[in-house]
């Protein structure tokens, strides 16, 4: 039982993230849905770091500086209306991107052992007791919510919906 | 011989746990509120997770139990702001868990040779098979429009939950 069912998901979620981000711009990038709400270049860069940390649970390399966007992007990190408060939007992008490719080469060797060790993330064991679920959260229902904000957002500043 | 979708079945109800906590504090005469034109609000997002789920179901081997709720919930359907276009918080709330069990009792007993067979319609590129499908619709279509709901709230004035 690998994790290539998440990982197929992950995939189609980078190709929808595309397209809710095709038109946005570094400026926008940083007006949020709401006051004190979140914005994309918070939700790309949060997403890039949490990717990251589902990649390194499966043996992979980040490329995020963890130490350095935890505090702009961990949890509980609040969203700021400054862009000099974060890396370059292109950066941000990268990142995720990234993130999304790496996750798609250590799938490719990460073995049922490390897939089926117990879940680094403490408080979270008793729903998703392993690696295999931690990192197939990530991927899948974390990805989704996030762009699931980032679509809304959209409407808010009157794009139209995707489909 | 069955598929395990344990670990799916796990994420949705712990999402489904998140969708309630959002909820929560929503008053029923907010649900159909859109604080920016044509915004998804909760009553069609909840409705919508409630069809999704039925129609899954049904294709799994239940029985669709939400007639008559695809006009106003099926994929494409916009969003109206009149109350009396739509079921009561509460009703919403349980067609939606209701259709999320009724789900996953239809997943548990998929035979393999089903979940092989090859997706149709505009997401059979992406998903290429009924087993991918099952996956993004038991995980990420919900955690989709949940984060829809979680920035709705944000448009709405009310706080983050965590």
């Amino acid at each position: 039982m690998s994790i290539a069912p998440q990982i197929t998901l992950y995939r189609f979620l980078h190709q929808y993230g595309e397209g809710l981000l095709a038109d946005i711009d570094a400026e926008q990038a940083v007006t949020p849905v709401a006051e004190g709400g979140h914005h994309p270049a918070w939700v790309i860069g949060h997403l890039a770091f949490v990717g990251g940390r589902g990649v390194a649970m499966l043996g992979g390399e980040s490329a995020v500086d963890a130490d350095a966007w935890s505090p702009l992007f961990g949890i509980g990190s609040k969203p700021s209306p400054d862009a000099s408060h974060y890396p370059g939007w292109d950066e941000l992008l990268g990142a995720w991107r990234e993130a999304h490719a790496a996750a798609d080469r250590v799938a490719e060797t990460v073995s049922e052992a490390r897939l089926d060790e117990p879940n680094p993330i403490e408080r979270r064991r008793d729903v998703l007791p392993t690696v295999r679920d931690m990192a197939g959260f990530i991927f899948a229902s974390h990805e989704a919510v996030h762009l699931g904000q980032l679509s809304a957002w959209r409407r808010v500043h009157g794009r139209p919906p995707l489909f | 011989m069955t598929v395990s979708y344990d670990r799916e079945i796990r994420t949705l109800r712990f999402m489904q746990g998140y969708g309630d906590d959002l909820l929560a504090d929503i008053a029923p005469e907010d649900f159909c509120r859109q604080p920016v034109a044509k915004m998804n609000h909760p009553a069609w997002i909840i409705g919508h997770l409630a069809v999704a789920a039925d129609h899954h179901a049904a294709e799994a081997g239940g029985t669709p139990q939400l007639v008559g709720w695809d006009r106003r919930f099926d994929f494409g359907t916009e969003p109206s702001a009149d109350p009396a276009d739509y079921p009561g918080k509460a009703e919403l709330i349980d067609a939606w868990h209701a259709a999320n069990d009724r789900y996953i009792a239809a997943v548990s007993t998929a035979a393999p040779q089903a979940l092989a067979e090859p997706t149709r319609g505009p997401l059979a590129e992406a998903l290429p098979t009924v087993g991918d499908f099952l996956t993004f619709s038991l995980t990420a279509h919900t955690s989709l429009h949940l984060g829809q709901l979680s920035a709705w709230r944000r448009a709405a004035g009310m706080p983050r939950l965590f």
